[in-house]
């Protein structure tokens, strides 16, 4: 269990011109900066493995309970269950369900959507009869919070030991104007014409999920598809250190006791 | 969704990689489309798209005069029910009627919720934050074959760019706040910057590099690994898109994937406009219509 | 010859004894030492208050969302304090729902404890008018024992950390030369249905959050498990599942016992009351430390 800091800032390197019209945004970030990013696995006791992410104001935590027996029907694959919440003080109005309740329309909508993106690299027929609990809860969202969820749970997924052909990570592109933004903040989000979500499997350089909210010009669409892109395999980048770093550290671990 | 032997599936896929389809079309054809309007008298506005003589799908408006949003309270309502009939499909019977019907309707309350039909929206408006009319959307499915979020955005489009509002009067009040309105049951306008209105185009991967193909029949579609739908609006903007299946697409493969909906989503605007154009000048000039197929 | 693994699993009770005979726990604690208790506080930005708490691995959020609205008749002159905690399915894997009975009791209590300590009144900007409503919502991320406690100091700590911005009432006509400035204005929801016909209200809602809550005389916990003629202090899942006897101090800041709850047939000597008394009065200083560390 292991606490590692990346920062402070993670750059991407984009054909910049393009889109270049204001320098800095109004944190201070260039358009095609992400902000900084704090991952960690494992620091969930009851779950097989977990994953936590905060990347600006966007807080995270996702936890991997299975793969476990089925109690439901008998399935040849696995199946795999996702539950995506968010907090009642997360600062997105609506999309938290009421207290207690069953989960708002959006939070069935990504919840189905993340399920998608996790099956698409999840070796589902090796776990037969059995199903794999995802649940995901954003604590605060403070702009990009899906695609951030995205990241979380393939982080608590590759820390359960679930088998997996590759990893993905979610990001966020908003519209404004002419002008592409990387990571929106909660405000950018607010005042875009339109936003671009993509999940991205690295390994086999896939986008596993597409979502696009208000009006977005073609070549303003397929241009921040491959920003997205360009910024998910950074953030996978990113999540396989913080892997390995633990897996070293388990190792050794490991290493000492049995010594 | 259809089950599909493996040999089935790479009957399909193997033919996709030569672009033929087993009904001969080539990739980003789409089906013959039969459109109608106005087959409901009960309706304000009303239609029904076949593709393919096996998608069905019947669109009814009902506007009713409401109170606007807080959030914009200039703008109108457009709110829609889909329901899939379980008549339609075994599919359709429970759980997956319900989940597939739920889909629809985000997927059109998208597309209607965007920048793009803004304007359509502010064309709602009676009395600025005090009435507006809502317009009741409801779609039912009769029979999937394949394409359904389409013909079902094409048949929204349809039935709103025929639908008829009663004419509004607006009464001043003494005090600003004191309008009032009155509906005149005699004489009805059609509705403004209904052209605004986008529809959805999906296209679906088999799972190879660079191919895919325009309007699945239902054999395709439960084999293809990935689709894309996305909503295009007269202005060849995208207005919404979400992706489903778990395949995974490749980025000059969705590139191009885009590109081909828009164009090919123009060209289907285009001509529905120009086959809808004698409707609406019935319309206009009050002509009687004579109804014709399901309901004749 | 059985695993220890496979022996736990079991028979955890035997497995329990066996420690606890010795006096000390499977985690490593002795009976009366504490888990290590971590508190973040203020850390979530779209809350106007709130706690993190992590007690060993018991991981409880607790946040406050703050919301204008119309006081109800009965009491036009009080704000209102709505308390609620959910279980996540991170804690058990389970759907939601599912273990929604213990999320209601663990509500319940809460309640109990922490609405007569806020003063209602001092949540008004004016009667009849215009109140605060503030939600308090506790999750349980984690569980690995002692919710009571966790859930009880995640309150607090998040209603002590509560700055709610200032309201001032305006007319109509004023609200929209305010709306350029500094100051962010905001319509108040006007709810048509009451008496007095349908004005609506304006108000001018500050952008920077200064006023704290009046929060003095507060409640802390401190549990017990009973067992084998001991009390384990602060018991982790593993000694909740086997011992059914719980016992729970109820305590005032300075370390005076306010009340006392015990559940379960295990009789609790005075002796054994003694030390856990002393021991209650230990940690709430622990509990205090960190408070006021953390504001």
């Amino acid at each position: 269990m292991g606490a590692i800091t990346y920062g402070p800032l993670v750059r991407i390197d984009g054909e910049g011109a393009k889109t270049k019209e204001r320098d800095v945004r109004e944190d201070g970030r260039r358009w095609d900066e992400l902000r900084p990013i704090y991952m960690r696995v494992g620091m969930l006791s009851t779950a097989t493995g977990s994953g936590y992410f905060e990347g600006g104001g966007t807080k995270i935590f996702c936890a991997v309970h299975g793969p476990r027996p089925s109690a439901s029907n008998y399935t040849i694959d696995g199946t795999m269950h996702c539950d995506v919440r968010w907090a009642q003080f997360s600062g997105r109005e609506g999309a938290a369900g009421r207290q207690g309740d069953s989960m708002s329309e959006e939070e069935r909508e990504l919840s189905s959507s993340l399920q998608r993106t996790l099956a698409s690299a999840v070796r589902l027929e090796n776990y037969p009869k059995c199903r794999i609990d995802v649940s995901a809860f954003v604590l605060e969202d403070g702009g990009g919070g899906f695609a951030a969820v995205t990241t979380a749970a393939s982080l608590a997924l590759a820390d359960a030991g679930v088998e997996m052909t590759d990893i993905m990570a979610g990001s966020t592109v908003a519209v404004i104007g002419k002008q592409l933004v990387v990571d929106p903040s909660a405000r950018e989000e607010a005042i875009a014409d339109g936003t671009v979500r993509v999940g991205f499997a690295s390994q086999r350089a896939k986008v596993t999920d597409l979502m696009q909210n208000g009006e977005v010009d073609l070549e303003q669409f397929r241009e921040a598809i491959k920003v997205c892109c360009t910024a998910s395999a950074q953030v996978c980048g990113l999540m396989k250190e913080c892997l390995v770093k633990k897996a070293k550290k388990w190792l050794k671990k490991r290493g000492r006791s049995e010594m | 969704m259809q089950f599909l032997s493996d040999a089935e599936c790479e009957y399909i896929r193997n033919g996709a990689k030569d672009g033929i389809r087993s009904d001969g079309r080539a990739m980003l054809d789409i089906r013959p489309v039969t459109l109608e309007t106005t087959v409901l008298p009960t309706a304000s506005g009303s239609a029904r798209v076949r593709i393919g003589k096996v998608t069905d799908i019947l669109v009814g408006i009902k506007p009713e005069v409401a109170e606007p949003s807080q959030d914009f309270p200039d703008e109108g309502i457009i709110s829609f029910t889909v329901e899939c009939s379980s008549l339609a499909s075994p599919d359709f019977v429970g759980r997956g009627g319900a989940d597939l019907s739920a889909e629809l309707g985000q997927l059109l309350t998208r597309l209607y919720t965007s920048p793009v039909t803004r304007e359509l929206r502010r064309s709602l408006s009676i009395i600025k934050g005090k009435k507006c009319w809502i317009l009741h959307i409801d779609a039912l499915v009769l029979d999937s074959g394949g394409n359904l979020f389409g013909a079902l955005s094409l048949a929204v489009r349809a039935a709103l760019r025929v639908v008829i509002l009663p004419r509004v009067i607006v009464i001043p009040g003494e005090a600003d706040d004191d309008d009032e309105i009155e509906v005149d049951e005699e004489e009805f306008k059609m509705l403004e910057r209904s052209r605004d209105a986008p529809i959805a185009v999906t296209l679906a991967s088999q799972g190879d590099r660079g191919i895919y193909m325009a309007d699945c029949t239902s054999e395709e579609e439960s084999c293809a690994t990935a689709s894309i739908t996305m909503g295009v609006s007269p202005l060849g903007k995208s207005c919404g898109a979400v992706s489903a299946g778990t395949g995974g697409i490749d980025l000059d493969t969705l590139s191009s994937m885009l590109k081909d909906a828009a164009q090919l989503g123009l060209e289907i605007l285009d001509a529905t406009d120009r086959f809808l154009k004698t409707d609406i000048d019935n319309r206009m000039s009050g002509a009687p219509i004579v109804p014709i197929g399901f309901f004749s | 010859m059985i695993s220890e693994d496979v022996y736990r699993k079991v028979h955890p009770k035997e497995y329990l004894k066996r420690f606890i005979d010795k006096d000390v726990r499977p985690d490593g604690r002795a009976v009366s030492t504490a888990r290590y208790l971590r508190l973040t506080i203020g850390s979530i930005n779209t809350a106007v208050g709130s706690a993190l708490v992590r007690l060993g691995n018991t991981t409880v959020l607790a946040g406050v969302n703050a919301t204008l609205i119309r006081p109800n008749n009965a009491n036009p002159d009080k704000g209102i304090v709505e308390v609620s905690v959910e279980l996540l399915p991170t804690a058990s894997g389970e759907s939601r729902n599912v273990r929604g009975e213990e999320a209601v009791v663990l509500a319940e209590f809460l309640r109990t404890l922490i609405i007569p300590h806020i003063d209602v009144s001092t949540l008004c900007v004016e009667a009849d008018k215009l109140v605060w409503c503030l939600s308090l919502t506790v999750y349980c991320i984690d569980h690995d024992g002692n919710l009571e406690d966790s859930v009880v100091l995640a309150a607090v700590a998040a209603l002590r950390n509560v700055r709610l911005p200032t309201v001032r009432m305006v007319d109509g006509d004023e609200g929209g030369d305010i709306e350029n400035g500094i100051e962010n204005t905001r319509m108040i929801d006007a709810d048509n249905e009451a008496e007095e016909g349908n004005e609506s209200i304006m108000a001018v809602v500050s952008s920077k959050r200064t006023e704290s809550l009046e929060l003095d005389n507060f409640p802390l916990t401190v549990s017990f498990q009973l067992f084998c003629e001991k009390a384990l202090i602060d018991p982790s899942a593993e000694e909740e599942v086997v011992c059914v006897s719980r016992v729970t101090f109820i305590m005032k800041p300075t370390g005076d016992m306010r009340g006392i709850l015990k559940e379960g047939g295990h009789i609790l000597s005075p002796k054994l009351y003694n030390s856990c008394l002393a021991q209650s009065k230990e940690r709430v200083k622990e509990y205090m430390k960190k408070l006021q560390a953390g504001s």
